[in-house]
């Protein structure tokens, strides 16, 4: 199980988008929804040691690459094809190393 | 008979019972597996209890924190924060919120559906935050449930479509086309942000502010709870130190007065941190059966999405709107100290960033970096003295200390205030302004989304 957490400001919004837009996208790959769990933070409270991979916006990026995970970094919060091309090889690669 | 009647108005009026309801009901339309029917529906249903906890943290704060203000200086300060308002609301309406929720919802589902406006309204917070707005405001003007019901869901789902076709253009000419548009309902703010930037800004191009390297430095304006705990902190310490040890220590108890307004002020912080959790769990629900069915019913409507989306498009504009806002805001709140206005509003900073942040996005994309500053400053002034008004209408209401913050619910919340007793006006008002933007995504909008694809057009043929 890999956890995901995709973060913005609020933790409402966009990092809501993100999560259906990751979901879809990790679907499309094929990758089995058993595989993974997606999760929503504001960036103030995200840090957390059982994160694999952080999903943000140029943004926050700084921040989140400051704390040790994988972070993808994604431009359209809404571009499954977008985010897919991030995320996909970054998921693979946390895969492999667990 | 009477247990069954018990049952039904327990459960229709119990507002977290009735959002577990809906989205139970939205999980079973997008077939969900029945494991993740039941989590989800008692994940929304959670949330709105944890909303409904975090309401009260903001009240045990917000009650002495009014009193000392009131004694420091002879204005009652308002932390401007939809959550908390939407918090505070939700326990006595919140009932008729959940149901404004979704009939906004429906309405803006039927207008994308069958209106040259196809956009989808995507950022579930705002839905339930126009609902509040709507449903506080009827509620003053003393309608019965019913009424409110239809008038809030009407007024929601127009303002829920009309607001994203008027953000496009910009959007569209920010984002390069990135295809989506902003559901965020501060947009009037915004699209009065693009037209002062290009009133008083520069040239779009070649002062565009994302040429401007500002370094790293800002990483603090990120942090909303800290900046919201910072900026209730700045003024309830000084309203403090003018009301006296003596007043303050009345409410403090065995803690030192100052002391205990340090930690009430970050009490408020925590109140909101609290509320966010909860409309994260059932907001997480909610949007993504809203988006299901939007998408079976509206093939190719444009996703209306919460201002953040643009951020990545602006980083130096959203910069430099911080900055702006921030200055309009603190503007505002000298004007409305020196006229001796009662209320006066709590600069805290957070719609600094999201909304000072995404007028400067709009302000830049039409007048550059002077357009994305002023822009910004001429937002945060005025929203603010806007944000003071509709608290003075709600105070019938007896809301502690907090009120709506961005633009659209304020100003939707002043105009049913102020014209709901001739109801007609008000829905005409509305539409009125739906017509405009029809008439913006014919004349401004779809010409400009051809434009941009004309290289391609031109090899595909399109016509």
């Amino acid at each position: 199980m890999i956890n995901i957490m995709t973060v913005c400001g609020m933790g409402l919004g966009s990092s809501l988008l993100a999560s259906m837009s990751a979901e879809r996208a990790l679907k499309a790959a094929g990758v089995s929804t058993d595989a993974f769990r997606i999760e929503t933070s504001d960036v103030g409270s995200a840090r957390r040691g059982d994160v694999d991979i952080y999903l943000t916006t140029s943004e926050f990026a700084p921040e989140v690459q400051e704390w040790g995970a994988t972070v993808v970094v994604i431009k359209n919060v809404f571009d499954e094809k977008e985010i897919g091309a991030a995320l996909v090889p970054a998921f693979e690669l946390v895969s492999q190393s667990q | 008979m009477d247990i069954f009647w018990q049952v039904i108005t327990s459960i229709l009026g119990q507002a977290s019972v009735l959002v577990g309801l809906i989205a139970c009901v939205g999980l079973i339309l997008q077939r969900a597996p029945i494991d993740r029917v039941v989590t989800g529906s008692l994940k929304a249903f959670l949330g709105m209890l944890i909303m409904g906890a975090g309401a009260a943290v903001i009240v045990t704060m917000l009650t002495p924190a009014a009193e000392i203000m009131a004694d420091g200086f002879n204005f009652q300060g308002v932390v401007p924060v939809n959550e908390a308002i939407t918090a505070l609301a939700s326990v006595k309406y919140g009932a008729q919120m959940a149901g404004i929720t979704v009939g906004g919802f429906l309405v803006n589902l039927i207008l994308a559906r069958f209106t040259p406006l196809r956009y989808i309204f995507l950022s579930g917070h705002h839905i339930l935050f126009i609902a509040t707005v709507t449903t506080v405001m009827l509620y003053t003007l003393g309608l019965d449930d019913i009424s409110v019901l239809i008038y809030g869901s009407l007024i929601s789902g127009i303002v829920m479509t009309m607001m994203p076709a008027l953000a496009m253009p910009f959007v569209h000419k920010a984002t390069n086309g990135a295809g989506f548009t902003l559901g965020h309902l501060a947009t009037s703010g915004y699209v009065l942000s693009g037209i002062v930037g290009k009133i008083a800004g520069g040239d779009p191009v070649k002062t565009n502010a994302e040429k401007i390297n500002f370094g790293r430095r800002f990483g603090f304006m990120r942090e909303s709870l800290i900046l919201m705990g910072l900026g209730v902190l700045v003024v309830y310490m000084i309203s403090a130190i003018f009301a006296g040890r003596e007043a303050v220590a009345e409410y403090s108890g065995t803690l030192d007065p100052f002391v205990w307004v340090f930690i009430q002020s970050f009490t408020f912080a925590a109140g909101v941190a609290i509320i966010l959790q909860g409309v994260r769990m059932f907001v997480g629900e909610l949007v993504p059966a809203f988006r299901g069915i939007s998408e079976k019913l509206v093939p190719n409507a444009a996703p209306a999405l919460d201002c953040p989306a643009v951020f990545p498009y602006g980083e130096k504009s959203v910069l430099l709107g911080f900055f702006g806002y921030t200055v309009g805001l603190i503007g505002a709140m000298a004007l409305l100290i020196a006229v001796d206005f009662p209320i006066v509003i709590i600069p805290i900073l957070l719609h600094s960033f999201f909304m000072g942040g995404t007028a400067g996005v709009f302000g830049n994309a039409t007048g550059g970096r002077r357009g994305a500053l002023i822009g910004a400053a001429v937002l945060g002034f005025i929203n603010s003295l806007i944000q003071a008004l509709l608290f003075g209408q709600m105070a019938v209401l007896g809301f502690e200390g907090t009120t709506f913050a961005d633009t659209d619910f304020v100003l939707v919340g002043l105009l049913i205030g102020s014209l709901g007793s001739i109801m007609p006006l008000v829905l005409a008002i509305v539409v009125a302004v739906f017509l405009i933007a029809v008439l913006v995504e014919y004349k401004v909008t779809r010409p400009m989304i051809r434009r941009s694809k004309e290289p391609v057009a031109e090899t595909a043929k399109a016509g």
